[in-house]
């Protein structure tokens, strides 16, 4: 069934785009990433203008992060006052990369600069957590019980500490909010809801439980999506409300089944999950940088 | 792959007096006929294309005749029939390799090429005219698409506007085919519009050549435009763009919570 998009100025296969929308939602609700890093390119690769893709998918993430975040809020598993100071961080962020993006794109292409960023941050993360769950694996395997909690470290030295009971933290409130301007940032500039950097770094950074993480991490990659989609469609009109429908369909159906699913997993091997698609993800772009490209100029249409 | 049939006319006005007033809207006029040659009718159908969701492509047609001086069909001549789309700005960049990383460094800014353009002629072009009338008659995109500035330097322009109608043809935008052309002088160009080719005012025109000369020139237009419940998501989107934003972001909220309740309930 096709359907033609009025913004992208193409048909699509409206079928297609809800099976792609409803696996990545999947994926999303499981590992508690907001999936943009997965709904943009699949759509670029389908034709889509990725200034439309970038701005269209963050609706889907909007949705999907939507429906996971009502289903943890349900079981109680959102540090609301730790996705709060999150999401104050993220909105920060996404003013500051907005203005960024638009000066960097005045000096010049830089694509390739934030491509490159990826590699190296998906990268590193991806390793890192994948190294982590495997020891954890084993430890699990032979009994023993992983090191409960971590050492002081200058989260605890800074000011402005404040209590967060639900993940069981007395942290400064600093950390929570750099993290989350870092990744509000990253939405704007690459424009994906920065839930797959978001989620690591909570866990590992701020050392929150992960059966928190997912529920917590939704709430800023809703609100962060949230603006993105806003401010893309009332300053450059490039959200297509019919692929906007389309993907939420697909994201709404698959988000849900996935955090049902999540449940059933354990968290070392969520990790993973979310490990091996970091590292998929750095693979892929690694691949689109340095190798030989077939063909050594591209088109863009300006606006 | 749908071909709407509204058909509009064109080119019929100088039907009767066609074979006295044949004449050429070339910088270098063809005062002189050659003796012998003929004149063209023409007609494009498809007048106005209408881009609504179930748009999947359109089929532009343009059809007319040869005729002589005594009005009869002749086969004599050769017949150009271009497709021009509206000029749009765009960006030709050049990846070279930078610490191991292909990066699309130099670019070169085109502030205005066809956005489509198909020609079909009767034989190939260089067998019908020289290169100069070519350029002059616009039957070629490559000289049409206009530089904004200089090239960055130690690059050649020409590289970038080769790389321009290569990207282009890949696209499907821009297309060179052969005419159909029966023995009783009767040709008929019919162009694939693809889907993702911009809305906008295409320019349709017929072109008689003669002994390598352009005796005859006719043009029509051919509106591809948004419609129905396309034009009103369209225009809704940059009429009202904060509202448009606004219900994008609700009706993903509301898809969120809808689902996320159905779920809960099962």
């Amino acid at each position: 069934m096709f359907v033609y998009l009025p913004i992208a100025e193409m048909p699509a296969d409206a079928l297609l785009i809800v099976a792609l929308s409803a696996l990545i939602g999947f994926v999303s609700g499981l590992v508690g990433v907001g999936g943009g890093f997965i709904v943009t390119p699949a759509l670029i690769f389908l034709g889509v203008p990725p200034a439309v893709a970038v701005a269209t998918g963050a609706s889907q993430v909007t949705a999907a992060s939507a429906s996971g975040l009502i289903a943890h809020l349900a079981r109680r598993a959102v540090d609301l006052r730790m996705g709060a100071l999150l999401t104050i961080g993220g909105v920060i962020g996404v003013t500051v990369g907005v203005w960024l993006f638009a000066q960097l794109r005045q000096e010049g292409v830089v694509d390739q600069l934030i491509t490159a960023l990826y590699v190296l941050l998906l990268g590193a993360i991806g390793l890192g957590m994948l190294l982590e769950a495997l020891t954890a694996a084993r430890q699990e395997r032979r009994g023993a019980k992983a090191p409960k909690r971590a050492k002081r470290s200058i989260l605890h030295a800074l000011p402005l500490r404040m209590r967060f009971p639900i993940s069981g933290l007395y942290i400064s409130i600093l950390p929570p909010l750099g993290l989350g301007a870092a990744t509000g940032m990253l939405a704007a500039l690459m424009g994906v809801g920065g839930g797959f950097l978001l989620a690591p770094a909570m866990i590992y950074l701020l050392r929150i439980p992960t059966n928190v993480v997912i529920g917590t991490a939704l709430l800023q990659v809703l609100i962060v999506t949230g603006l993105v989609t806003f401010l893309q469609s009332a300053t450059t009109q490039t959200v297509d409300l019919i692929l906007a429908t389309l993907l939420i369909i697909g994201g709404v159906i698959g988000a849900p089944l996935g955090a049902q699913y999540s449940t059933r997993l354990r968290a070392t091997q969520l990790r993973a999950i979310l490990a091996g698609l970091l590292i998929l993800t750095a693979g892929k772009l690694l691949f689109d940088l340095t190798a030989q490209p077939s063909e050594l100029y591209v088109l863009e249409r300006a606006p | 792959m749908r071909s709407h049939l509204a058909a509009a006319l064109f080119g019929l006005a100088g039907l009767a007096a066609a074979p006295a007033l044949a004449k050429a809207p070339s910088p270098q006029p063809q005062t002189q006929r050659t003796t012998g040659c003929p004149t063209i009718v023409s007609e494009v159908l498809d007048g106005v294309i209408e881009v609504d969701a179930s748009f999947r492509g359109a089929r532009v047609t343009v059809y007319g005749a040869i005729q002589n001086s005594t009005m009869r069909r002749a086969r004599v001549g050769d017949v150009v029939v271009t497709l021009r789309g509206p000029d749009q700005r765009v960006e030709v960049h050049r990846k070279r390799q930078v610490f191991g990383v292909w990066m699309p460094i130099q670019t070169a800014v085109f502030a205005a090429a066809p956005s489509y353009f198909a020609v079909a002629a009767s034989k190939p072009l260089s067998e019908i005219t020289t290169p100069a009338a070519i350029w002059s008659e616009n039957l070629d995109p490559a000289p049409l698409a206009r530089l904004a500035g200089p090239t960055p330097a130690d690059t050649d322009p020409g590289a970038f506007r080769n790389a321009l109608v290569r990207l282009k043809r890949g696209e499907g935008l821009y297309v060179s085919q052969s005419l159909n052309m029966s023995a009783q002088a009767l040709f008929r160009a019919s162009f694939e519009l693809p889907a993702h080719a911009p809305v906008g005012r295409y320019e349709a025109s017929v072109f008689l050549f003669c002994g390598q000369q352009m005796l005859q020139a006719q043009r029509g237009a051919v509106m591809v435009e948004r419609t129905g419940m396309e034009r009103a998501v369209y225009s809704f989107a940059h009429e009202q763009p904060i509202l448009h934003g606004l219900i994008a972001v609700a009706m993903a909220l509301a898809a969120g919570a809808a689902s996320a309740l159905l779920y809960r309930r099962k």
